[in-house]
């Protein structure tokens, strides 16, 4: 009778099994499809909106390429991605080492303002009145750096990284002489590769993706990453109107289906070549501290 | 202060002053504060200098008189914003938009994510395992504005969108993906589910791998199958967690996305579409259907301190509950 459930059940199992493989297997399939989809229509002279492949040819790459605007937009798009995530980088490592201090006069009252602002923020408006009327950065990268410079969650996450690595190597740093900063620098960096790769990404994915901000703060097309310059495109392309003054030429060549289908893989491209580097460090570094608060 | 100095000569060291002696522990711990400073400074710029300017929910802002160094208008009484809200019909859109697309996302989008998670858990080749966790993870690393874009190179109208293009070749009729009302909410959680549900499961993957195999194979010993050592062991092993997330997604009930949704909204999916973080950008930023007898920026401000007190509340609400069921909570 055991022999016979035992049997039974793994014979459910296997069932399961096949149905979850291939389950699982035919849903990763659809995840990464579209880009596919996209990825082939970029080679095909008239993109793939007919369902049909047309003619091999990387024309939409050359005028891609060629275009100034899309070649400086992605600029755009790595200088904002670089510069802002090495000022996130800084700041949050910075105070999260900081706050991991308990003896530290203020720690509790800085801990809680932290925690606060991750609760409660003023609103968009509020904002904008800040960086725009008082501080003037609109229509200059200050304005997509600054305003998110820390972000609370990742702050605190990082404290908790922080604060369960072992005492007693900084304290050998400090009878040697180290100061905080030495021994955060020279000690603690080196620990904490994992979790600062992992917040890097976390940040880069968010500066490379951001649409809405540089959208209200900058105004210049000049200083346009490719995120706002593909929204353009793919919406010119659809009779829409943009709100760059852009030329007959440069309409007609928006409204070429490849360039719509290549635009999408060169703004794509780049961050997903930071993801396999970083994806060692990530399942050890990405949860760390971050379950409890 | 006059007393500690004073008393200098006469009192050991070690009996200073309590203010000296704070004095002390700060200098002790200058390099932290001086690490700080950066932070300190953010959050006195972009954190603490915007809740000083929400004071304009209760003036009739004025950019040009702010230039000249003068001072808005109050309006009176002092809830005229918040009164003009609350009796415009937009309020409710909003409330009910908001309210609707946050609720699809805790019943559609919230479980998917552990459903997908207990499922990659139970493969037991690794290989394929870590293949099928790299495709998934994909499409999170894509900006809304790429996906809006896919979006439209598929589902959109007609000579340029696949399906549609498919359909009017096959000799049927079209299908409004995007402009029709009733496909506005199924598009944006099908979007948010394919975006992010496998990127959603490293967390739960985190927490299962972590789950004693013994407790397993006790199970096994004990004649538990697959599904009850699901039940006993698993889902106990990630409760605490599932109820972290759970109330992380309550703090952030009302961010129903920002990017996605400006997105996806247009003219003629507007009254099923807007939200409060995409109706304050069209009203306060770009001066749209501003109510008359208010000023864009204060009312808006007006909507989104709404926004941010209702969030407040729900946060909290949730992290009480949490603890009033025995779990740990968040803080």
């Amino acid at each position: 009778m055991a022999s016979m459930t035992s049997r039974n059940q793994s014979r459910m199992g296997r069932v399961f099994d096949l149905f979850n493989y291939s389950g699982l297997a035919l849903l990763a399939t659809i995840m990464v499809a579209p880009l596919i989809y996209c990825f082939v229509g970029s080679f095909s002279v008239t993109g793939m909106s007919s369902g049909k492949f047309v003619a091999f040819s990387i024309d939409a790459y050359k005028m891609i390429f060629q275009s100034g605007k899309t070649v400086r937009s992605i600029g755009n798009s790595f200088l904002i991605t670089i510069v802002g995530t090495l000022i996130n980088i800084i700041m949050t490592s910075t105070a999260a080492y900081a706050l991991s201090k308990p003896l530290m006069p203020g720690h509790k009252l800085l801990t809680y303002v932290v925690v606060f602002f991750m609760l409660f923020s003023a609103g968009l408006i509020p904002d904008f009145i800040v960086i725009a009327n008082k501080l003037h950065l609109k229509n200059t990268y200050w304005s997509v750096w600054l305003p998110v410079a820390v972000s609370s969650y990742n702050l605190i996450v990082m404290r908790n990284f922080f604060k369960q690595l072992p005492e007693s190597i900084e304290e050998s740093a400090r009878i040697d002489g180290c100061n905080e900063l030495q021994s955060f620098i020279r000690i603690v960096v080196p620990m904490s590769k994992a979790s600062i790769a992992t917040f890097s990404l976390f940040y880069a994915v968010g500066h490379w993706n951001n649409y809405i901000r540089p959208m209200i703060y900058l105004d210049d097309s000049r200083l346009w990453p490719i995120t706002v310059w593909l929204r353009q495109i793919v919406v010119l392309s659809l009779g829409g109107l943009g709100n760059d003054n852009m030329s007959e030429n440069e309409i007609v060549w928006a409204a070429t289906d490849a360039v719509k289908y290549s635009t999408i893989i060169v703004s794509t491209v780049p961050i997903l070549c930071v993801y396999p580097f970083l994806q060692k460090h990530f399942a050890k570094g990405v949860l760390v501290g971050s379950v409890k608060g | 202060m006059t007393h500690a100095t004073g008393s200098i000569g006469r009192i050991p060291s070690k009996q200073k002053h309590p203010v000296a002696r704070f004095g002390r522990r700060v200098f002790r711990y200058r390099w932290l504060y001086i690490m700080l400073v950066p932070t300190l400074l953010y959050y006195v710029l972009f954190k603490f200098m915007p809740l000083l300017s929400l004071r304009i929910v209760f003036q009739k802002y004025s950019p040009a008189l702010e230039v000249l160094g003068v001072p808005s208008p109050m309006v009176t009484p002092w809830y005229f914003n918040f009164q003009v809200f609350f009796n415009s019909k937009d309020f409710w859109m909003l409330m009910r938009n908001t309210f609707t697309l946050a609720m699809y996302n805790i019943v559609f989008y919230f479980p998917f994510p552990l459903l997908l998670s207990l499922l990659l858990n139970e493969l037991r080749h690794s290989g394929y395992k870590r293949t099928l966790q790299s495709m998934v993870y994909l499409p999170h690393f894509l900006s809304w504005a790429v996906i809006a874009s896919l979006v439209l190179l598929v589902l959109g109208p007609a000579p340029r969108g696949l399906v549609n293009s498919l359909l009017v070749q096959s000799g049927g009729g079209q299908i409004p993906f995007l402009y029709g009302k009733q496909w506005f909410r199924p598009i944006y959680i099908m979007e948010l589910i394919w975006k992010e549900a496998g990127w959603g499961t490293i967390i739960y993957l985190a927490a299962l791998s972590g789950v004693d195999e013994q407790l397993y194979e006790a199970a096994v010993i004990d004649g538990a199958g697959r599904f009850k050592q699901l039940i006993h062991i698993t889902l106990p092993a990630i409760q605490s967690t599932i109820v972290i997330l759970l109330i992380l997604r309550m703090g952030s009930f009302l961010d129903t996305g920002f990017d996605q949704i400006y997105l996806m909204v247009n003219s003629l999916n507007r009254d099923i579409g807007m939200v409060f973080d995409t109706y304050i950008y069209d009203v306060g930023i770009l001066g749209n259907k501003v109510p008359a007898r208010v000023s864009s920026f204060s009312y808006s401000a007006t909507v989104g301190l709404f926004r941010s007190v209702v969030s407040l509340v729900l946060v909290m609400g949730t992290n009480k509950l949490a603890k009033v069921f025995g779990e740990e909570g968040m803080y």
